[in-house]
């Protein structure tokens, strides 16, 4: 059910000026004697008046017809260019004699003025009475709907009223909902919830126009909005009321209002005739057979189309098959279905056509002769069933390229079970395991942990100083434990030259430089230059000199080991400063 | 490097071996000796012309979580010989995701789609997309998992050799694994997502297909039992599909099986 909220909005007025046109209009213009035109006389206004005034016409001469019968109806419209309102008379006449008729202007009296609309020109003809209108199908529902306000005369201001015809449908058959508004007076903003219907496919029909209509001496706006429903299932039916909401009263807050509820009774159909296939269409439909084409080669395929027309529940019916011979495989290939509001004219009766299309393949030569089809449709006014004959279609199989396959082939027969051991179970998935996906995060961390390493080697290889200056701590340790040797086998001399050489190639690789390239005394100058502690300084230029003197003069055992102790607490002093060379 | 770029495929290997077997189900045999009898009793009754009770046997080997290509090959058979070839669609189906080459298989799936009342108008519109039909139709999930590792591994191993080799034979030979990688991994998803986490098969006779999630929108198609659809959303009991034909719509959820069997504990959560 489509739940747009339509809106009726009205507005108060006020006496101003009014811009008036008035149309005459006829159709048909030419009409045989005894034939029926309807002569129209539309008044517009526009302006706060439209509100109020409703003139009647005056009526020309028209004493070449004879009035059958009079109508009225009324367009309003609200918006932001003002209000509008457009009365149409309709008169139905009936041509008494025949000749060319002038009918003169309809005048109509507004605040005092007159105004008038054009003449127009009718020709009565002697001959015989012109084609009837194409005539609809007939409906699927009993009769038209009710006209507006048909026995039902409102009992208050505004006043809402919810109809249903027929009470009771068949399953499948289309009900009309009538919601009628029934104002007296202005009203504000007023909206309204279209009724809720369970079990059932609906589709809007289009709105009437508004008509002012007097009920016990009072003028009301009437409107109505109207939906085809086609009930899904049979039994009681209820449909909830329709809510309304307006200010009824200047400045009052909104009020709901609501209609009737309806329940629907819905008859099961009965049995299909026996020996026919009932697909659920109810309604009045025509069928049709066509093929795509009338000639085909052996092995290509053609499409045969079943198509139904008619009004009913086209969404939902199904379609027989068409009779091939066993030697052409049909295989139902595409379904279309389009319905609406309008068919064969009629505004309330929804329908269309639906297209059934089957792709057949003729596997060896001869004539396919598709024997007339028949749909079986329920046909709910007359209570019976009916059918629609189609036309049979026929179509000439060539021999084609491709080898023919026997019926009898070995494709059409089906293989055995299998009868020895259920075989093995299905491998587990690896997507579920995570292993699996553990073994994914493996090459990421390797190539993170290689691709760390060479940027690091590429680092050191582009800067030789660096490389230098982080190599003085493993340079300094392997000639202490050069020294630590010595001592262990009493070479004091070799001992006080490791010593020596620990500290002087750590200063120089800190500083960048080749350890051939420094003395001791380069080794205490750099030292200063880089602004070290005195006291550091002067404790390392004296351990070198103390290894200078241990070269000639041999150090005693407890001396050399105080000498590497210290030669060893200096390197860590010196490792935490910074020594980096210009 | 050297050294450590000359073992990745040897670690590659062993790693794929230990992939494929614990793939393997370590109680593979002695399911296959429990189920056995279960699948003997079918095979019984469907020689007797039970095919209903020999139906329900099958069924029950596979709730006890044992799912082999012969058990549903046999389901679908028993399905075929009740005039039910929906089921048997979906069954042989099933079959093939363990395994997809298989002759009779295929051949019964055939005829069995040849028995359908509603034949699905399968559109290949493409080369691309006849390829890649033919291409998840002939390989399990298992084998493009352990293609996709093997791709990743290599490539991998070329990438720790591109860090000490900066040769553009090396470069493009990483670049074009890559670009294996990335297609071998979209077919593997493709294939999940077509066997285990979309596709799905008509159960029932006729099956409407609505133009809204609800019983009051209208019946846009009608389609019979076997026909193949692809879940696109669900929503309450109604899921949203999608026809070979290209034609979407709603339909009861209990309409449609699944086709990647719920069994499967590796899908359960799906």
């Amino acid at each position: 059910m489509a739940t747009a909220i339509v809106a009726f909005c009205v507005l108060t007025a006020t006496a101003e000026a009014a811009d008036v046109r008035v149309v005459a209009s006829a159709e048909p213009s030419s009409v045989a004697v005894g034939g029926t035109v309807t002569y129209e006389i539309s008044v517009t206004i526009v302006g706060p008046l439209a509100l109020t005034l409703q003139p009647e016409p005056s009526l020309p001469d028209l004493s070449a017809f004879e009035i059958v019968s009079t109508g009225t109806r009324q367009d309003l419209r609200m918006g932001s260019g003002g209000t509008q309102s457009t009365r149409t008379y309709t008169y139905t006449l009936r041509a008494t004699r025949a000749g060319g008729s002038t009918v003169q202007p309809a005048t109509v009296e507004v605040a005092g003025q007159v105004y008038r609309s054009g003449t127009v020109q009718i020709n009565v003809t002697g001959g015989s009475t012109p084609a009837a209108p194409p005539v609809a199908p007939p409906s699927p529902q009993p009769g038209p709907p009710p006209s507006v306000g048909e026995n039902y005369t409102p009992r208050k201001a505004v006043d809402l009223r919810l109809t249903a015809e027929p009470r009771n449908p068949y399953v499948g058959q289309q009900v009309i909902l009538t919601f009628t508004f029934y104002q007296s007076q202005n009203l504000g903003d007023t909206r309204y919830e279209p009724p809720q219907v369970e079990n059932c496919v609906s589709k809007e029909l289009p709105h009437p126009d508004s008509t002012t209509q007097v009920f016990g001496g009072t003028d009301y706006l009437v409107q109505e909005r109207r939906w085809a429903v086609f009930p899904a299932t049979s039994g009681r039916l209820p449909i909830e009321p329709v809510k309304v909401t307006t200010a009824t009263l200047p400045l009052a807050p909104p009020e709901e209002l609501q209609t009737n509820p309806i329940e629907l009774s819905v008859r099961q159909l009965p049995p299909a005739p026996a020996g026919k296939q009932f697909e659920g269409a109810v309604g009045n439909f025509t069928a049709q057979l066509a093929t795509d084409r009338t000639s085909v080669k052996a092995g290509e395929s053609f499409t045969i189309t079943l198509t139904i027309r008619g009004a009913g529940n086209l969404h939902s019916l199904g379609a027989p098959t068409p009779k091939v011979p066993d030697w052409v495989n049909l295989y139902k290939s595409r379904e279309d279905r389009s319905s609406a509001p309008g068919y064969g004219g009629n505004p309330d009766l929804v329908g269309g056509e639906g297209r059934f299309e089957f792709l057949a393949l003729a596997k060896r030569q001869g004539t396919v002769s598709v024997p007339p089809m028949e749909f079986v449709y329920f046909e709910p006014t007359r209570g019976r069933y009916e059918i629609a004959r189609t036309n049979g279609v026929t179509i000439e199989v060539t021999k084609g390229a491709v080898a023919e396959p026997s019926p009898t082939e070995e494709a059409e027969q089906m293989r055995h079970i299998v009868t020895g051991g259920p075989g093995r179970p299905a491998r587990v998935q690896l997507v579920g395991m995570p292993l699996f996906w553990g073994l994914h995060v493996l090459p990421l961390l390797v190539l993170a942990v290689l691709g760390y390493m060479s940027h690091r080697t590429n680092a050191l290889r582009a800067n030789p100083r660096l490389a230098r200056s982080l190599s003085a701590p493993r340079v300094a340790q392997a000639h202490l434990r050069a020294a630590h040797d010595a001592l262990k086998r009493n070479e004091a001399e070799r001992f006080c030259t490791c010593v020596s050489h620990a500290i002087t190639d750590f200063i120089a690789h800190r500083a960048g430089l080749q350890a051939a390239d420094i003395t001791r005394e380069d080794a205490v100058a750099r030292l200063r230059e880089a602004g070290i502690d005195a006291d550091l300084v002067a404790r390392v230029a004296a351990l070198l000199q103390r290894c200078d003197y241990g070269r000639f003069a041999r150090a005693e055992q407890a001396e050399c080991d105080e000498m590497l102790r210290t030669a060893r607490a200096l390197i860590a002093e010196l490792h935490a400063v910074k020594l980096e060379g210009r | 490097m050297r050294t450590v770029a000359a073992t990745v495929p040897a670690l590659c290997s062993l790693m794929l071996v230990v992939c494929v077997a614990l793939g393997e189900d370590d109680a593979g045999e002695k399911a296959s000796m429990g189920a056995g009898q279960s699948f003997a009793q079918g095979n019984t009754l469907y020689a007797e012309g039970d095919y209903r009770a020999a139906a329900s046997a099958y069924e029950a080997l596979l709730k006890t979580g044992f799912q082999s290509r012969a058990v549903y090959y046999n389901l679908g058979n028993a399905y075929l010989q009740l005039d039910d070839p929906g089921r048997a669609v979906l069954c042989y189906r099933r079959a093939l995701l363990i395994a997809p080459r298989d002759a009779d298989t295929l051949h019964n799936l055939n005829y069995a789609e040849s028995q359908l009342a509603y034949q699905s108008s399968a559109s290949v519109d493409t080369w691309m997309h006849a390829l890649l039909a033919w291409t998840w139709s002939r390989i399990t999930l298992n084998e493009l998992l352990v293609l996709t590792m093997i791709l990743y591994w290599i490539a991998a191993g070329v990438g720790v050799v591109r860090l000490s080799s900066r040769r553009r034979r090396v470069t493009v030979a990483l670049w074009a694994l890559i670009a294996l990688l990335c297609l071998a991994a979209a077919l593997t998803y493709g294939k999940w997502h077509r066997d285990y986490g979309s596709g799905a098969a008509i159960v029932v006779a006729e099956a409407d297909m609505l133009s809204g999630p609800g019983p009051s929108f209208d019946v846009l198609a009608r389609l019979r039992s076997g026909a193949e659809v692809r879940i696109l959303q669900t929503q309450g009991q109604y899921c949203e599909v999608r026809t070979d034909a290209g034609g979407r719509g709603w339909m009861l959820k209990q309409h449609l099986e699944l086709i990647g069997p719920r069994e499967d504990p590796a899908f359960a959560a799906r």
